[in-house]
């Protein structure tokens, strides 16, 4: 009971940690989320971001302008080539045409030198979506004009005929997977619980390493097994105070996405993912006496899992070997129960059973190995 | 003074072996992680790869001009990928193909009217429609001529045949588009700003109250200035030596397209170390905080500064010049990162110029405080 008193005595000290690292990854995790909403509202779009430069201001350039605008969206960037290249670069423009001025002239004569001047993403699949696009409007322009219509008309007649649209049927048409926000939110938790427990549970930890502490509670009768017994009960009561915390938060923030079956699902899944955390945490406090080398243990963890487990890429994005390489770290299992969760039916039972059950075995490994390396360095 | 101070840093550094250990592969690793989790990224989303579509044809007779369309845009052309790879076959086989997610569309042609069927709506099946509307359209043209302006008819099936360009692709940049790269770029910051916990140490060093180093410096007669100037460069060598290992892994072993030449990009670095290590100097000085408080300020600060830059998500510096641009002209991580985004994509170095002068200025406030904050503190008798 001595050691679980003083566990809180020190973390009464480390209060301000605490509150400080809580706030800044609650923030980041927020932060992530809201912003991946948004990402994955615009990959589902199927029209190209077009940004263009009329200036030729004739019929055929306003026409080519409406038919894009039609197709695609389009969207007001400056002119300078240095903002031309930051849009292109953060995707807020994939395609920046500039209608040179005679370019209806030019058309008109069949002439190239005055071709639309285009910047574009070499090789993307917008380019040539946008190609593809020009290509049609001013093939069928030119096709009426041979046909002996005046520019005028031909332009007129060209928004009727691209009218005539193929028709488009869904074979097996499935829901698309549209995850409610709740998940977003949740997918992110492990990058913030590996961060806080190791950096908030390590410092103290480690206090417990101190020399002079470790002979103190060495020379006393309790036995090692019954100190770190008691010092890990603490931990995980400390930890179920953070896994509580983000979970009132979630229930707060989300609480028109929360159903009553799949909620505690969600909190069983962050509460062993928080298990598996602690571990970890346990492990590397006996593995280094310094505070500065558990931040980057926690960076390598937290960031490592984070970007081959398919919580900051989507899945999907991740090659096979990566994919791979991520089912050696817990929070892949922790992802897995999260997207069944969110597909939540009958079928998806044992994917969920099978990730809590991973990340459990993984936490009593962890804790096994890092028991053993604390009785190996009690002998020493 | 300098010297002497200098070197036994660099010393002490070098005799935590530990630490130098992970300070210099930490940032390896990850950079390890980023390149495998983003290998794949933009390749499957935004590369054109060629689409595969099966086609069901109803009387191949009646369909040869759309026969010859597919086959053209089947084949590759130059260096381009072809547009599409179709497989002929019939309706049954071809739903089995569709299904089985073999082939993106499938193309039915009913009386020589293409319909397309799908299974999900995504950018390639936008594309697929598109070059059968192209055909549909080109089609009502050709049929619109027929009763009353035959003559013409050769003509414009020379005109619809005729494969013109109406566009000039202008060169963007030398450098590399692909957005994935801020993940890098905002390690290298990351890396850079781990330094603020060495500069802390510079700092706590030189305080007797604050640490038995400290206190065994203060008592000697030499001059403070030159003795945390040589602390601080031994810190900061160690530190240029592991950005140093960072670029040269980056760059010729996992080969990233950084759009400039080794020696800008550890300018970069090495300016945004020494920024680092005042950062982590001043809140070493900072008075009534523990060790323990003041490496999690520092902790703290690294992993926020880095999160603004783009290290866990792409796209938060970008919504922070949209909504606060000001946070990017301030925040360290953000300028190391837009430093070397502007090598990158630019070709003039007004930005980088911009941002290297912005950390150096920042550099020199964050001593200057720091000096402010220790300048003529003296310790009371006991």
């Amino acid at each position: 009971m001595t050691v679980f008193k003083t566990y809180f005595k020190i973390a009464k000290k480390h209060m301000g940690n605490f509150i400080m690292y809580t706030a800044i990854f609650l923030s980041i995790t927020m932060f992530i989320a809201q912003n991946n909403i948004n990402n994955v509202e615009s990959y589902a779009g199927s029209t190209v971001r077009v940004a263009i430069f009329d200036e030729d201001n004739s019929d055929l350039s306003k026409g080519l302008t409406t038919y894009l605008d039609m197709q695609h969206e389009l969207v007001t960037i400056d002119k300078d080539l240095d903002a031309i290249r930051d849009a292109l670069y953060i995707r807020k423009a994939e395609y920046v045409i500039t209608i040179p001025q005679g370019f209806e002239t030019a058309v008109l004569e069949s002439i190239s030198e005055k071709n639309l001047e285009v910047y574009k993403l070499p090789g993307s699949v917008t380019a040539q979506f946008v190609d593809l696009s020009i290509d049609t409007f001013l093939s069928t322009y030119k096709a009426y004009l041979a046909g002996g219509f005046s520019s005028a008309q031909a332009y007129e007649k060209t928004l009727q005929t691209i009218e005539a649209q193929s028709v488009v049927s869904f074979y097996n048409k499935e829901s698309g997977n549209t995850f409610p926000r709740i998940h977003y939110f949740y997918v992110y938790i492990p990058y913030a619980l590996i961060s806080i427990t190791i950096l908030c549970i390590g410092p103290m930890l480690i206090g417990f390493q101190r020399t002079q502490i470790k002979d103190r509670v060495n020379c006393s009768k309790v036995s090692s097994l019954k100190k770190n017994m008691a010092l890990l009960s603490a931990s995980s009561l400390y930890t179920l105070v953070i896994v509580l915390f983000y979970f009132i938060i979630s229930l707060i923030l989300y609480s028109s996405d929360v159903t009553a079956d799949t909620i505690l699902f969600r909190l069983l899944n962050v509460a062993v993912q928080a298990f598996v955390c602690l571990s970890f945490t346990f492990l590397f406090s006996l593995l280094t006496k310094k505070v500065a080398l558990l931040s980057m243990f926690s960076n390598v963890f937290g960031l490592g899992s984070s970007f081959l487990c398919g919580i900051f890429v989507p899945r999907e994005y991740l090659s096979d070997t990566v994919a791979n390489i991520g089912r050696f770290l817990p929070a892949y299992w922790y992802v897995n129960v999260e997207n069944a969760i969110c597909e939540f039916s009958p079928k998806v039972y044992s994917t969920i059973t099978t990730g809590y059950l991973v990340q459990v075995l993984y936490g009593v490994a962890v804790l096994v190995i890092a028991l053993v390396i604390g009785q190996y360095q009690r002998r020493r | 003074m300098f010297l002497h101070a200098f070197k036994y840093r660099l010393k002490a550094l070098l005799h935590q072996k530990d630490e130098i250990f992970w300070n210099l592969l930490f940032p390896l690793i990850l950079g390890t992680c980023f390149y495998a989790a983003f290998s794949n990224i933009t390749k499957s989303a935004e590369t054109f790869e060629t689409i595969p579509v099966a086609v069901v044809l109803e009387d191949s007779a009646k369909e040869t001009y759309f026969v010859e369309m597919m086959d053209g845009l089947s084949e590759s052309s130059g260096d381009e990928v072809p547009f599409f790879a179709t497989t002929y076959t019939d309706l049954a086989q071809g739903e089995e193909l569709l299904a089985t997610e073999k082939v993106d569309g499938l193309i039915v042609l009913n009386g020589g009217i293409p319909s397309l069927t799908i299974t999900e709506n995504g950018i390639t099946q936008t594309m697929i429609k598109a070059v059968l509307d192209k055909y549909i359209q080109t089609n009502a043209v050709v049929n619109s001529m027929i009763p009353n302006h035959l003559d013409k008819l050769e003509a414009v099936m020379v005109a619809v045949t005729t494969e013109a360009t109406y566009i000039r692709t202008l060169p963007l940049t030398h450098g590399n588009t692909d957005p994935v790269m801020d993940y890098f770029f905002a390690l290298i910051a990351m890396s850079c700003l781990m330094a603020t916990t060495v500069g802390q140490y510079v700092a706590m060093h030189i305080k007797a109250d604050l640490s038995p180093i400290g206190l065994r410096k203060v008592i000697s007669p030499a001059n403070r200035i030159s003795m945390i100037l040589g602390d601080m460069s031994g810190s900061f060598t160690l530190s240029a030596v592991g950005n140093a290992m960072l670029i040269i892994y980056l760059k010729y072993i996992l080969k990233l397209e950084f759009g400039a030449g080794f020696l800008p990009i550890f300018l970069v670095s090495l300016i945004g170390s020494l920024m680092s290590i005042c950062i982590g100097m001043m809140v070493g000085f900072l008075p009534k905080l523990g060790e323990g408080a003041k490496l999690g300020i520092n902790i703290s600060f690294t992993l926020f500064s880095s999160f603004l830059s783009g290290l866990m998500a792409s796209g938060i510096k970008q919504t922070i010049e949209r909504t606060c641009p000001i946070i990017n002209r301030i925040n360290p991580a953000s300028l190391i990162s837009d430093a070397l985004y502007a090598l990158n994509i630019y070709d003039t170095y007004e930005k980088y110029t911009r941002c290297l002068i912005i950390m150096l200025a920042m550099s020199l406030i964050f001593v200057f405080v720091s000096l402010m904050i220790t300048r003529r503190e003296t310790y009371d008798s006991i």
